[in-house]
């Protein structure tokens, strides 16, 4: 081959048509030749060049596509440095000209629309600079919900009947367009079910480490700082691992766990069968607090989190301070867990001082979706000689549902998380466990 | 938040991302590669922007996560797709660190001008495969022609670009 040869290489590399027999002839040529190289970059940036050349053609000659940062900048207030560095990786990366994602544009008809919520719920349309407080049966046409406090959640529908259901704290943003229907979840809990997509617009959801390619089906994806666990109870899902690009077919009665990092197996495997007694492994099992470690004979901890409440229900408030820890099992280590009869919570933890505090805990149903919230308070009395330290056991009969339309009872259903919270003070509230101990089970202690 | 840290990552970001986006080009196979492991480079720039020690200093270092990250992703598709060895990535990376910090854009406002150059039948076509992935085959079909034949005059095509552009810069003053 002569150096037009070794052009035509470069070309054929650059426009994906090469082959493997010519892949390795560039190979050995470029490893021998520096010249080919500088001319093999310069081709590079070119091709760079170029496709920057086409989405300004394509802005020229079409209606603007690039979408405005400014109101999902407002989004990014009181989130962590996670959501900050999702949504920059977003907006400069998947929303810029010419990428799949950005050919996703927003329509500025209604999309979805609320069918119900509780607690604190705030939404940014696209294009909006102001977070709304919306109401059921609002229509949405594509923007950002944040679903503030452990209490919350929302129930969004899209047109065509597919079901999302968002389980607080979490932030999400929706858009249904040409490539099809588009969720990001940025922190949070999801529930879906998901209508038969149109072919060729399969539902993508994606999330810091994982990216689900659904065609219609039923499954739950909850997120922590370092993983994405989707679990399958209908259909099947593809999920890419963003760490490496590998892809896990996941079929009903499995999930998988795509971390951040691509040393952690990432394999479908069987959801398995129910266990009935559950203990908190700290900091592994928290979503919602600062990991205290143990030290000197002391358990690790969970130091509660602040975070503000800011009216329920629509109404506006004066924001109310909260402190939270929440825990829950983790979804891709531990086998699902199932509320029993008779069965029981016991809550290890610390306070500087008696205090009201709040407890709850999220449930969905058995290999299915979200299905309610439960909720009581209780006084907890502090004993000086204790040093702070409390216990306190609460059955599951002692938490009233939140709202009519859950189940009476969370028995025959799956735990997804607990809770615990104090209101307005700070009072030190730390927890070392929380366990569910079923009535048969024999080691209560 | 660290609004502070977070525009001065988004301005820093912006300006020099033409120059990464090109770096990564030159590393990994396909756009698809380019922009998820920019993504993932740009968590691990803002994870670690306190490192950083001067505005000048962050295209090269911003450089070198990049490569690290490509060569990393390099690996996870070695087995199954068209890509060149470990050993010619990093020779080419070695050799693109050295590159001009303004050369990109140099290079991207000659384009501009040698685009004009070509009639706007070509200017389309060698803009076709960015606006419309698989439009060459389409275009092949509506206008009867061999795509294998298209993809010929988009190569001749783009190395007529290339080489424009080399005199451009040359004419600029600068070097090519």
């Amino acid at each position: 081959m002569n150096n037009d040869q070794s052009g035509e290489l470069i070309q054929r590399y650059f426009l994906g048509t090469i082959s493997e027999d010519e892949m390795v002839e560039l190979d050995r040529r470029l490893k021998d030749d520096e010249g080919l190289r500088a001319q093999f970059a310069a081709a590079a940036r070119l091709d760079t060049n170029l496709r920057d050349a086409a989405s300004s053609f394509s802005q020229a000659n079409d209606e603007p596509k690039i979408v405005s940062i400014r109101a999902s900048r407002n989004v990014l207030v009181g989130l962590g440095a996670a959501a900050v560095l999702l949504l920059c990786a977003v907006l400069f990366l998947q929303f810029r000209p010419g990428s799949s994602l950005e050919a996703n544009r927003r329509s500025p008809e209604p999309i979805a629309r609320i069918a119900e919520f509780n607690g604190t719920v705030a939404w940014i349309g696209d294009g909006r600079q102001e977070e709304e407080r919306p109401a059921v049966g609002d229509e949405l046409t594509g923007g950002t919900l944040e679903v503030s406090s452990v209490d919350s959640w929302a129930e969004v529908v899209f047109n065509d009947g597919s079901i999302v259901w968002v389980s607080g704290p979490a932030v999400l943003t929706l858009s249904d367009g040409e490539s099809g229907k588009l969720i990001r979840l940025s922190e949070g809990d999801l529930s879906l079910d998901v209508s038969p997509q149109p072919p060729g617009k399969p539902m993508h959801v994606i999330t810091p480490s994982a990216e689900a390619v659904v065609l219609g089906t039923q499954f739950n994806i909850s997120l922590n700082s370092s993983s994405t666990s989707i679990a399958v109870n209908e259909g099947r899902v593809r999920v890419t691992r963003l760490a490496d690009g590998s892809i896990q077919e996941v079929e009903a009665g499995h999930r998988v766990v795509a971390a951040l990092e691509q040393e952690s197996q990432f394999k479908a495997h069987p959801r398995g069968e129910h266990v009935r007694i559950w203990k908190s492994e700290f900091p592994h099992d928290a979503r919602k607090g600062k990991w205290k470690p143990g030290a000197g004979g002391r358990p690790d901890a969970m130091q509660a989190e602040a975070h503000l409440f800011r009216g329920d229900h629509g109404e506006e408030i004066e924001p109310i301070l909260l402190h939270s820890v929440v825990a829950g099992p983790s979804g891709g280590a531990h086998p699902p867990v199932l509320l029993t009869e008779g069965a029981r919570f016991r809550i290890r933890g610390k306070l500087r001082r008696s205090y009201r505090v709040a407890f709850g805990f999220a449930i969905r149903q058995a290999r299915g979706g979200f299905s309610g919230k439960f909720a009581t308070k209780r006084e907890i009395e502090i004993d000086q000689n204790a040093e702070g330290h409390f216990e306190l056991e609460l059955f599951l009969d002692d938490f009233p549902r939140m709202r009519n339309r859950f189940p009476a009872s969370p028995v025959g259903h799956e735990l997804s998380w607990f809770w615990i919270q104090t209101f307005q003070k700070d009072v030190g509230l730390e927890v070392s466990s929380v366990e569910l101990i079923s009535p048969e089970s024999s080691s209560n202690r | 938040m660290d609004r502070d840290k977070e525009s001065k990552f988004m301005r820093l970001f912006v300006a020099h991302e033409p120059e990464l986006r090109a770096f990564l080009r030159t590393l990994v196979p396909t756009w698809g590669m380019v922009d998820d492991v920019l993504q993932e480079a740009s968590v691990v720039m803002w994870e670690k922007l306190d490192q950083l020690e001067g505005e000048d200093g962050f295209l090269p270092w911003a450089k070198v996560i990049v490569r690290f990250k490509a060569l990393r992703a390099r690996r996870t598709v070695a087995r199954d797709r068209l890509v060149l060895s470990e050993e010619t990535v990093a020779l080419l990376a070695e050799e693109a660190l050295e590159l001009a910090p303004d050369q990109v854009g140099r290079e991207r406002k000659a384009l501009d001008n040698c685009l004009q150059k070509l009639s706007n039948e070509h200017q389309k076509l060698v803009l076709l495969p960015y606006r419309e992935p698989g439009g060459l085959t389409e275009l092949a079909q509506r206008t009867d022609r061999s795509a294998n034949s298209l993809y010929k005059l988009l190569g001749r095509l783009r190395e007529k670009l290339r080489l424009c552009v080399e005199r451009e810069l040359v004419a600029e003053g600068g070097h090519p």
